[in-house]
């Protein structure tokens, strides 16, 4: 097991450091140079000049990516080049509000797509698998924006059951801040779980040929008990093993959400940053996200390693 | 008799009077109607998407308005029409560009195997750790969102999977036994790929289409609705969003309207990309 972790531990190395002179250079990327795009070509020189040595642009590059590097990994990523202050409080200040979004919004879709999944991944080609597949289909093809829309027009506008946007920190009122994280969480849930369901269909059909499985049934074992105890035990390792991918979509649906829903969180920060010309908040993003998903993956292929450890093998 | 012979010969084969499936016929005529409004919506619709009446604005559907008019006294279904147009170009645009990097840079890695493999594969799994709309807002962060950034930014996010994708594909394709046939009776690297591993990826490429199309589109439109796509007032779906997004608690009809359209070209996508795969795979196995 530690050499397998070793080994994948030892795999995510590379990737990470290859992501931060991806971010790096992305910003040198920038036509003409991050200043001036951002000031405009009409700015004042001397201003451009002193910002220039402010963000330490006039510098070699190299020289640069070390220090930005061995800023990064003491938690500092600059300044934000917009409104000057410390980029890591900035995004600090956001997280807790993305992470309440994402968390809540993955429960909603887990809710949603292991019962579907497995259900459909039971009987493929049943009545109740086609229409569940149909229903992922339509699903996939519904955007979240639009799907929040009709939430917020049914629920919010219409039936004033819950507020229609904005934000409460937990911390300071637990009812008013979940009640506002219901539709932007149903709408993030929703988003995902057709994703996830497919994947959950996928690994329980997997599972459900196995030979154990039609043992099971002659043994007289009632259909929840095999479904739940026996297929999706096993199939369990590959679902986890997809949970990471679904990060993915889980970022990019949370950056629509919390758009859609007033949402400050990181998320925001994206849309922000990019439309503000605010490149060293960009890099920092990009890096902060690619980070995350490459370990979550990491956790997640460790997690299905300890749970099936014929993975550990191949 | 030779009459005879030819009726013999068009006869269908019992395998093509299969039943269609339902979802199939659903998929096909939501995806004729989405041609349809491209091809010839505008002109049915008769009425320019740009000219603004500000006197007329949000009105309801009806008259010579059919979906009644937008925030300006502009026609909605004349905007959505025309969108369809810009939304359409900008995901084949985008397939393109993810195809034209995707193919060689699979089908290299694949047959190759090796050091070159190894290098690339490292790229493609770097590119791939960011998730996919990141990497478009990234690009249009480099480039300024217009209508070719948009392209460019939805091509460059979908290469990395479908280089994996294509890859994979490749391997399984190599270690055929038409490929060593070939590999006999003398055929090059090159004429190999080209008789053998290209036309071994035709399934796999057509269903990636239109599973991408589907993708573009609605990437497209979240671009839009984000504020980083088409630039309103230029008309697509995308800017569609953007524009309905500032009356989204005063008029969120508009915003559904703008929404439908999305649905149901990706959902038309979605289906034929489905009954595609299960339509090639089961005459592989066949």
């Amino acid at each position: 097991m530690l050499r397998y972790a070793l080994g994948r531990v030892l795999l995510a190395v590379p990737l990470l450091f290859g992501l931060s002179v991806l971010s790096f250079v992305y910003v040198r990327l920038i036509p003409g140079d991050p200043v001036t795009a951002m000031l405009g070509v009409n700015s004042n020189p001397t201003v451009v000049a002193q910002l220039r040595e402010q963000f330490g642009l006039d510098r070699p590059l190299p020289g640069q990516y070390g220090d930005w590097l061995a800023g990064v990994l003491r938690g500092d990523f600059g300044v934000s080049f917009r409104s000057q202050m410390p980029i890591s409080t900035i995004i600090v200040d956001r997280i807790p509000a993305t992470l309440q979004l994402a968390g809540a919004g993955l429960v909603v879709s887990l809710l949603i797509a292991i019962p579907a999944g497995v259900a459909a991944g039971m009987r493929p080609g049943s009545r109740l698998d086609s229409l569940i597949t149909s229903a992922t289909l339509f699903g996939l093809a519904v955007p979240a924006f639009f799907l929040g829309t009709l939430l917020m027009l049914l629920f919010a506008l219409t039936l004033h059951l819950v507020p229609s946007q904005g934000y409460v920190p937990f911390a300071d009122d637990p009812a008013q801040s979940l009640r506002l994280t219901l539709l932007p969480a149903l709408t993030l849930g929703l988003a995902i779980s057709p994703y996830l369901a497919r994947l959950t269909r996928s690994a329980v059909v997997e599972v459900a040929q196995e030979p154990f499985v039609p043992f099971a049934r002659a043994k007289g074992l009632a259909p929840r008990k095999i479904s739940v105890g026996y297929v999706l035990r096993n199939a369990l390792p590959s679902l986890v093993a997809a949970l990471g991918l679904t990060v993915a979509s889980l970022m990019a649906g949370s950056i629509v959400v919390e758009a859609l829903f007033n949402w400050p969180g990181t998320g925001r920060l994206v849309t922000g940053a990019v439309t503000e010309r605010d490149y060293a908040m960009v890099e920092a993003l990009l890096l902060i996200y690619g980070g995350l998903f490459i370990v979550v993956n990491l956790v997640c292929e460790l997690a299905q390693s300890l749970l099936d450890p014929r993975v550990r093998l191949t | 008799m030779k009459t005879q012979v030819a009726v013999l010969v068009t006869e269908p084969r019992p395998a093509a009077r299969r039943r269609v499936p339902l979802l199939t016929t659903v998929g096909a005529s939501l995806g004729l109607l989405v041609l349809l409004t491209i091809v010839i919506g505008p002109w049915l619709i008769g009425q320019d998407p740009y000219a603004i009446d500000i006197g007329n604005r949000f009105a309801g559907p009806g008259g010579a308005h059919w979906l009644g008019t937008d925030e300006l006294g502009r026609d909605v279904a004349s905007r959505i029409a025309y969108g369809a147009r810009a939304t359409a170009l900008i995901a084949v645009g985008a397939v393109a560009i993810a195809t034209a990097i995707a193919i060689p840079l699979g089908v290299l890695t694949g047959f190759l195997g090796g050091w070159v493999d190894l290098v690339v594969t490292r790229v493609v799994d770097l590119f791939f750790a960011i998730p996919s709309l990141l990497v478009a807002i990234g690009v249009i962060g480099l480039f300024g969102a217009s209508v070719t950034t948009t392209v460019l930014a939805l091509g460059l996010s979908y290469w990395p999977f479908y280089t994996r994708l294509i890859r994979s594909a490749v391997v399984g394709l190599r270690s055929r036994p038409n490929v060593d046939a070939a590999r006999v009776l003398g055929a090059s690297r090159l004429r190999v790929i080209r008789t053998e591993i290209l036309t071994g990826l035709v399934p796999l490429v057509l269903v990636q289409t239109t599973v991408l199309l589907g993708f573009a589109i609605l990437d497209e439109a979240a671009l839009g609705f984000l504020g980083l796509g088409v630039q309103p007032p230029q008309a697509s779906w995308g800017s569609r969003l953007a524009e309905s997004r500032e009356f989204i608690l005063v008029h969120p009809e508009l915003a559904l309207v703008a929404g439908v359209p999305i649905v149901l070209a990706v959902f038309a996508m979605n289906l034929l990309s489905d009954s595609l795969r299960d339509r090639l795979d089961a005459k592989r196995t066949g």
